[in-house]
């Protein structure tokens, strides 16, 4: 008679299941929503430096290039281009609005080199390009030189010109907000913020 | 007749289990304990940054009062300025004069008017700046000067409210007549 060898392995019983899968049904679900926390934070805090970083920028650039080489400021009457931020009286003239809009020229002096500049917002970018004949023939959808990259959104371009006396050189005043350009998510926060400063100009601008 | 043989194979026993279970558990607080911290420095940036802009934001705009009218910008800075804190709660319209106690743009601490967090927000900006970001900071400003024809300096202090602390960055800067 052969004999019998019995293997014993016990498994797990349908208790021990359940058991083993409530907890992990209770932990997981703490364990990724505080990853998600993590992941979302660390996303509003680098769209947020981005934004920063090319605000300062565009500020460095703008105020720079005012500041040392702007030698003429101009407004368009409805048929030429004619000058403006004289410091003749004390008060605000706008130079350019991105919300009416308004378009203004800034004319530099590199060197022996002079260049008409406009500013203008085209498709969220703050872009820099020649001054064409008229306000009119302004295209907002062409950028000829980016100030920003498309990771932004520019918005409520300003540049206005304050004369305070007949003495002092008038200051340029400029503000922009920009926005993180990939806009609204859930658990983001807004990664916006507001950019002006005031740069007095260097000398006194030349009338036309 | 050959004897039986059974092989028996006896489970986790309690100790082993509760071995287990702890280590999993130090393993598990670890790591949650570690993002937790991570949100946190991550939070604190993010607020850091927008403190840093609002502290620039004063720097230029006292720079440009300044440069408006050295005369007029020391007038207006009261002799016992180096005790006294000020609380500049607004965000700042370029075309805005400078101005400490009457026009509040620029207005002191005492004890019946504290400098609350809550943010920078619209009051005479010209033109009106959105209000963007946390509402939970506050800015305040020190100067210290002692003739008008000394330099005068400017310290700039944005702090905010996180959880527990209340971080600040400063910001210094000299303006001269």
């Amino acid at each position: 008679m052969n004999s019998t060898q019995i293997s014993h392995k016990p498994g797990f019983t349908l208790v021990e299941v359940i058991i083993v899968l409530s907890i992990i049904a209770l932990s997981f679900p703490i364990l990724f929503s505080t990853l998600f926390v993590v992941t979302r934070q660390q996303v509003s805090t680098n769209r947020l430096t981005d934004v920063k970083q090319q605000g300062d920028a565009v500020m460095n650039y703008l105020t720079t290039q005012i500041r040392n080489n702007a030698i003429q400021i101009q407004t368009f009457n409805g048929v030429n281009w004619v000058s403006a931020c004289e410091g003749a009286s004390a008060g605000v003239e706008e130079i350019t609005n991105s919300t009416t809009p308004i378009y203004g020229s800034i004319s530099f002096l590199n060197g022996e080199t002079q260049s008409d500049s406009i500013f203008k917002v085209a498709k969220g970018q703050l872009c820099r390009q020649t001054r064409p004949d008229a306000p009119a023939d302004i295209d907002t959808t062409l950028c000829e030189e980016a100030l920003t990259n498309r990771s932004v959104v520019v918005s409520d371009l300003l540049i206005q010109c304050i004369n305070v006396d007949t003495t002092t050189s008038p200051f340029v005043e400029i503000s922009f907000v920009l926005t993180g350009a990939k806009g609204e998510a859930a658990g983001v926060d807004s990664s916006t913020m507001n950019f002006s400063t005031k740069v007095q100009l260097r000398r006194k601008t030349q009338a036309l | 007749m050959q004897p039986k043989t059974i092989h028996f194979r006896p489970g986790l026993s309690l100790v082993e289990t509760m071995i287990f279970v702890a280590i999993v558990s130090v393993v598990f607080v670890t790591i949650i304990s570690s993002m937790v911290g991570t949100s946190r420095i991550a939070k604190s940036d993010f607020h850091r940054l927008y403190a840093t802009r609002y502290a620039d934001d004063a720097i230029e705009w006292l720079r440009f009062s300044s440069s408006r009218g050295w005369q007029t910008f020391w007038n207006k800075i009261p002799s016992q300025s180096t005790e006294t804190e000020y609380c500049m709660n607004i965000n700042l319209g370029l075309a805005d004069e400078f101005e400490i106690d009457e026009g509040a743009i620029i207005r002191p601490i005492t004890s019946g008017s504290a400098c609350e967090y809550r943010g920078m927000v619209m009051a005479s900006a010209n033109p009106p700046l959105p209000t963007v970001g946390p509402q939970i900071f506050r800015r305040t400003v020190k100067f210290t000067t002692t003739n008008i024809t000394e330099p005068v300096k400017v310290t700039v202090t944005v702090s905010w409210q996180d959880s527990t602390k209340s971080p600040s960055v400063t910001s210094t800067t000299i303006l001269s007549p």
